[in-house]
């Protein structure tokens, strides 16, 4: 089974095929063929090892969806997100690019962690510029700044002092 | 005394119960809403609920905290570090209620919780103090004033909680027109940290380093100090490894801290544990910075290098123990063995700069092994709440020397798995391997200078492990195409493999047979 795969935002085709050995996959990567020994520690556990003489290298891998078919892989200590899909399925590619927001047009002031809002510092009308602090989110006993991505007018305030945020919620908006 | 109350959460909870049961006294745990789960109650004996989430509702409120000890006949109270740990009023009213604090006496703690206090004290006691401002500014006192003192001591300068500690209620400002706005976050954090919102500033000495020393007094007035910490690794002034001894501090430097740190503290006839925390500039001249009256996060370092268990040492001073019972014959600077490192393991995104990362614990293996001690506070399935410190746990390794300790800590971190959360167990492994940090090279900027370079570091791309991960997410699709498909997977019943999906379904037979049948 061939699969093109996303991995932070890079393509890769990756071709599995069984082999007679239970555990031991052929695993094909731009024409290079390699036998692995594959095990499932567990569901997000991955143990690998790449059954190659003289060096048979273990490698344990943490693997996990984070919805819309992308997935968190944890490997020797660093993040990647990645995205599979089977061959000739739509889909492969358009994932797990870490696209970036449009520059252009309103852009919103997103909370990245979940917490309270301890002070709103702008109101609707207000003219703001790049990486002036907008709103004060208080998590985990530290006070940090949100700032505006853009020089711009402050168009929407969804938030009030005090309000208990999630991580993603869009506080404010410049224009 | 029989029975402690910890009035604390997270690992120094866990780290004072494991005490207790070491000397065969029972351990009565308090916990918020959140804290239900937390694993210091589940391995206290006792536990009583002390309200909600937010710690001004319930690990800052002394009358929860006396009632709960009632409640559950406690004849002690051990504050941990942070919240009331430095609050005299707390240590005043254990004391009324009839229970032990286990910790210096209240007229001790509001001297030299009182940073500028204890700036006093301390340069009464002979010993160089950093460049400051002598009074505290309140929440009502005018800019003006404030414009004036500022001036007084110059730019850069440094915002501090009176009553602060942990990096918390400290901002840097570079010039007048970040004064007000430094002042006002200081101080609302200060009032939520620590319930008290006044200001003092002080000079921002240029790249020092942050060393401070160990003491330990008894009640009948013999004290002494230990081997010093080297703290220099620091990101926004909160600390992220420590190490003793210091590679910078010099056998005739030590003696000289260990001299100046025990006069500050018989300054005040100091019991129990407490730190002198001092700056050193790049000359070897050193200043006293503030005494932290109370436990210290990075207290194992110094545990590993002494054999020492100052936790154990408080109780027992509390109880009436004299110096020598607990601290046998030890001078600051032959009394330590070999040389260990502290690595604070945060809820933290390295990779975002930082940004706390609450969440659910979904897989924990510790670092284990020769050398390494893991103090934690979390446990796999558990969820980080947002509304505490981030420290999820320390790592730290002892070794007989610096260049064994790292090698130790590496490898420690290395095998540290943590899951579902962010954490700074890579940053602090790629430090860990920098030339800088393996000479001896830095001081309490560095690690904000260099984030960059662990950016750039972990952006960079090995074109061998991408390769891998796209092999392992291949793997995974494989796995999930045998799945069911989705409206069976809804009436899923018993069926294991959604155990990706759903944490809380985990029938392991099931998934092993499941696990066979993919080989």
């Amino acid at each position: 089974m061939t699969f093109d795969v996303m991995v932070n935002g890079r393509p890769w085709r990756v071709a599995l095929e069984p082999t007679e050995q239970a555990g031991r996959v052929q695993v094909s990567v731009k024409g290079r063929r390699r036998l692995f020994d594959v095990s499932w520690i567990d569901g997000e556990t991955l143990s690998v090892i790449g059954v190659e003489p003289p060096a048979s290298r273990v490698r344990e891998i943490g693997i996990r969806p984070t919805g819309d078919g992308e997935l968190e892989v944890l490997l020797a200590g660093k993040y990647f997100h990645a995205a599979a899909v089977a061959e000739g399925k739509p889909g492969a590619g358009r994932r797990a690019e870490g696209g970036s927001a449009p520059r252009e047009g309103p852009q919103p002031v997103v909370a990245s962690m979940p917490g309270r809002v301890v002070r709103v510092l702008v109101a609707a009308g207000d003219r703001v510029s790049a990486g002036q602090p907008v709103v004060v989110v208080e998590a985990m006993k530290m006070e940090n700044e949100m700032r505006s991505p853009k020089d711009g007018v402050v168009r929407d305030v969804n938030v009030q002092e005090g309000a208990a945020i999630e991580a993603g919620a869009v506080l404010v908006v410049i224009a | 005394m029989k029975k402690i109350l910890v009035a604390n959460r997270g690992e120094i909870a866990v780290r004072i119960i494991r005490t207790c049961r070491d000397m065969g006294l029972a351990s009565a745990a308090v916990y918020s809403d959140c804290d239900r789960n937390a694993l210091h109650v589940r391995l206290a004996d006792e536990a009583y609920p002390i309200g909600p989430d937010q710690a001004s509702e319930s690990y800052l409120r002394i009358d929860k905290l006396i009632d709960a000890a009632r409640t559950a006949g406690a004849d002690a109270v051990h504050p941990g570090y942070g919240f009331l740990a430095e609050n005299p009023e707390f240590a005043e009213s254990c004391g009324k209620a009839g229970l032990v604090f286990i910790g210096p006496s209240p007229d001790a703690m509001a001297t030299m919780g009182s940073k500028t206090g204890a700036r006093q004290i301390a340069a009464r006691a002979g010993v160089p103090v950093v460049p400051g401002t002598d009074e505290a500014f309140g929440p009502d006192a005018d800019a003006a004033r404030l414009r004036e003192a500022a001036a007084n001591i110059g730019y850069p300068l440094l915002v501090k909680a009176v009553a602060g500690g942990g990096g918390k209620g400290m901002r840097v400002v570079r010039g007048e027109a970040e004064l007000a706005g430094a002042v006002q976050l200081a101080r609302s954090e200060a009032r939520s940290a620590f319930g008290d919102a006044a200001v003092y500033f002080e000079r921002l000495l240029e790249k020092p380093r942050h060393i401070e020393v160990q003491l330990l007094g008894d009640r009948h007035g013999a004290l002494t100090s230990f081997v010093e910490r080297e703290c220099s690794i620091q990101r926004r002034h909160q600390k992220l490894v420590e190490e003793t001894p210091s590679p910078s501090v010099s056998a005739s430097l030590r003696a000289e801290l260990a001299k100046s740190a025990e006069a500050i503290g018989r300054a005040v006839g100091y019991t129990s544990a407490g730190t002198i925390e001092f700056l050193l500039d790049g000359s070897g001249r050193y200043y006293f910075l503030e005494m932290n009256t109370r436990l210290q996060v990075e207290h194992p370092v110094t545990e590993a290098v002494t054999g020492i268990d100052f936790v154990r040492a408080q109780i027992e001073i509390a109880q009436g123990a004299g110096l020598a019972e607990v601290n046998p014959g030890r001078e600051p600077d032959r009394g330590f063995t070999g040389h260990a490192i502290e690595c604070r393991i945060y809820a933290e995104d390295p990779e975002q700069g930082f940004l706390p990362s609450p969440g659910l614990i979904t897989h924990l293996r510790a670092a284990s092994g020769p050398g390494i001690r893991d103090e934690a506070g979390a446990a796999e399935g558990w969820v980080v709440p947002t509304s505490y410190d981030p420290l999820i746990s320390k790592v730290v390794a002892w070794a007989p020397d610096r260049a064994g300790a790292i090698a130790r800590m590496v490898r420690a971190l290395g095998e540290y798995d943590v899951r579902g959360i962010k954490t700074t167990v890579g940053f602090c492994r790629w430090l860990l391997g920098t030339a800088a940090f393996r000479a001896g090279d830095f001081d309490t900027t560095t690690v904000d200078r260099r984030v960059d370079e662990f950016q750039q570091a972990s952006g960079a791309r090995d074109a061998e492990v991408e390769e891998i991960a796209a092999i392992a997410a291949a793997l995974h699709a494989q796995r999930a195409a045998a799945k069911p498909s989705r409206p069976q997977r809804a009436a899923r019943a018993s069926d294991d493999l959604n155990a990706n999906d759903d944490l809380n379904n985990d029938s392991l037979w099931g998934k092993q047979a499941r696990l066979e049948n993919l080989r």
